[in-house]
């Protein structure tokens, strides 16, 4: 064997891949998804979700807020949202691409309620989050080389009752990271002071605040199929502001879906295309994750454990169904 | 057919989950004039406050007490119209339990299993639903004037309403006429604290232990 010696034409493998699905068991739960949207259909309780559902071709019941969505338009859906988007941080080098089977990102999750404090020599006490420790959490972030983006970690709650504790989130965030945020409670009604926010931080330009979003939302649909008030106006507020929208179900496998993990897959899949179907029928090219903190729900002590390994093969699946949509996924992890 | 033998076919009846037979004990015993209050307590409460306790000992599941409150209701469904001819009620048990998810929230699959282990534990709980405005939810303790109120909120943004209610039942004077109750991800015992709720409930096991030991002394 001679030092050019090559091999013909040789393919390798990069990285680990978990391959749960054929391209007919993918097919199975899309087909089974659309009959459940377009036959049975998911509950809105909007008002202006509804309408806009309805004239965009669905079929509505005002009364029973009951929308089914046919095929075509969730087919139309999927071709216009992106495949790529970026994430804007303060400083350049977070800003960061979300795209379709592209790179792998991490972020810090929530949200937390409580904090506990070393008080030392060996004493802990924990006592419910503040604004304070947001602003830590958010600097510990911005200097945690393995965390790309930064999603709402714990909850100022000095703010309960005196304040809106979602805007003093934002910014509060903002103003501690360099680091993309991610608002991961936001409160419909007050999306326009997030919004306001986005663009005083741009210098009153909203054109570039839209280009260049500094902070981007999720919303969860209400398993089984519903998307609330809050969630249809978030999703509509940020399609139409140009803010990327995570649409991320939380479906509890055995509570309030199938025990079966592939019925919770069609439902849970439902659901979040429901969602993504509501921002493009608003401004078709919105930014959009396919999102899942999909699990188990434990039916002997009635919770849903987001560490069961049910969770990991449902984040796996719903990777994999994301893919097949052509859009950037974000699921549960670690 | 004796009372005994009633109360003891409708015990079995729920702890074998059995709507059928359920049923079939209830129109047995209207048919023989027994004594239906006595059938509710000994026999279909007995029946379900057992799988209850098997259920805290973790050898039965939720799913085990969804199907036996649904054999049990199935009974008591057909008794309670007779024991209303008869001007009779079937007894407060431990006390009325008012529960909802607060204003502005939609979550329920929490509160609803709370509710349920409420029932089963004997209290006689009304559940108002999900996302209940502030002002019903006081308007419905003046009407009803329950034991208790739990609300649920499983949104920090929603959990504010929990202190709202707090403020209207003093406002409305009557805060000392009932126990409050709060649950739900987002609260704890400081929250509980800080508005001056009277229990926290960390879960179903807990509102349940609390509000037995409250009721009871």
């Amino acid at each position: 064997m001679t030092a050019k010696s090559h091999y013909p034409g040789k393919k390798s493998h990069q990285g680990t891949s978990l391959e749960l699905f054929t391209e007919e068991d993918i097919l199975k739960i899309d087909h089974a998804t659309i009959d459940v949207l377009s036959t049975f259909g998911v509950q809105v309780s909007d008002k202006e979700g509804l309408e806009a559902f309805k004239k965009a071709g669905c079929e509505v019941n005002m009364e029973t807020m009951m929308v089914k969505i046919p095929e075509w338009l969730v087919r139309k859906s999927l071709a216009t949202a992106p495949s790529k988007f970026y994430l804007y941080g303060r400083e350049e080098k977070n800003t960061l691409e979300q795209e379709h089977k592209g790179r792998v990102h991490f972020t810090c999750f929530g949200t937390g309620i409580q904090v506990c404090r070393y008080l030392g020599n060996g004493q802990y006490k924990t006592t419910d989050s503040d604004e304070t420790d947001l602003a830590n959490c958010a600097k510990l972030v911005d200097w945690a080389d393995n965390v790309d983006y930064f999603s709402l970690p714990v909850s100022a709650r000095n703010w309960a009752g005196k304040g809106a504790q979602d805007v003093h989130e934002m910014l509060t965030s903002l103003k501690n990271t360099s680091k993309h945020f991610h608002h991961i409670d936001p409160v419909a009604e007050n999306v326009k002071f997030y919004w306001d926010l986005a663009v005083a931080y741009y210098g009153g330009n909203a054109k570039m605040a839209k280009e260049k979003p500094i902070f981007s939302m999720l919303v969860c649909p209400t398993s089984p199929l519903e998307l609330s008030h809050n969630a249809a106006q978030v999703i509509m507020q940020g399609a139409k502001y140009g803010v990327p929208v995570n649409v991320l179900s939380m479906a509890m496998a055995g509570g309030s879906s199938s025990v079966f993990l592939a019925g919770t897959l069609v439902t849970h899949n439902a659901e979040v295309l429901a969602g993504i179907v509501l921002s493009q029928i608003v401004a078709p090219g919105a930014p959009v994750w396919y999102g899942s903190s999909t699990t188990t729900f434990d039916l002997k002590r009635g919770t849903a454990p987001v560490g069961s390994p049910e969770l990991g093969l449902i984040s796996a699946a719903v990777a994999k169904l994301g893919q097949f949509y052509g859009l950037p996924v974000f699921v549960a992890g670690v | 057919m004796t009372q005994k033998d009633l109360n003891e076919r409708a015990k079995k009846a729920v702890m074998a989950y059995d709507q059928k037979a359920s049923a079939e004990v209830a129109k047995e015993a209207i048919a023989a004039k027994a004594d239906l209050v006595n059938l509710i307590q000994e026999g279909y409460t007995a029946g379900i406050q057992e799988v209850g306790d098997l259920y805290q000992a973790k050898k039965l599941f939720l799913p085990h007490i969804m199907s036996a409150a649904n054999a049990m209701n199935v009974g008591v469904n057909l008794l309670t119209p007779e024991l209303e001819k008869a001007g009779k009620s079937a007894g407060e048990g431990l006390g009325k339990f008012l529960i909802c998810t607060i204003e502005g929230d939609i979550h329920s699959i929490g509160k609803d299993i709370v509710a349920i282990m409420l029932k089963v534990a004997g209290f006689n709980v009304i559940n108002m639903g999900r996302d209940i405005p502030v002002k019903d939810i006081v308007a419905a303790v003046k009407s009803e004037k329950p034991k208790a109120v739990g609300t649920s909120a499983l949104m920090t943004s929603t959990m504010v309403n929990q202190k709202t209610f707090e403020e209207l039942l003093k406002e409305e004077g009557v805060r000392n006429k009932v126990i409050t109750n709060i649950g739900g991800a987002p609260t704890t015992q400081q929250w509980c604290d800080e508005i001056g709720a009277d229990v926290y409930s960390e879960n179903a096991t807990d509102c349940v232990n609390k509000m037995v030991a409250k009721v009871k002394g």
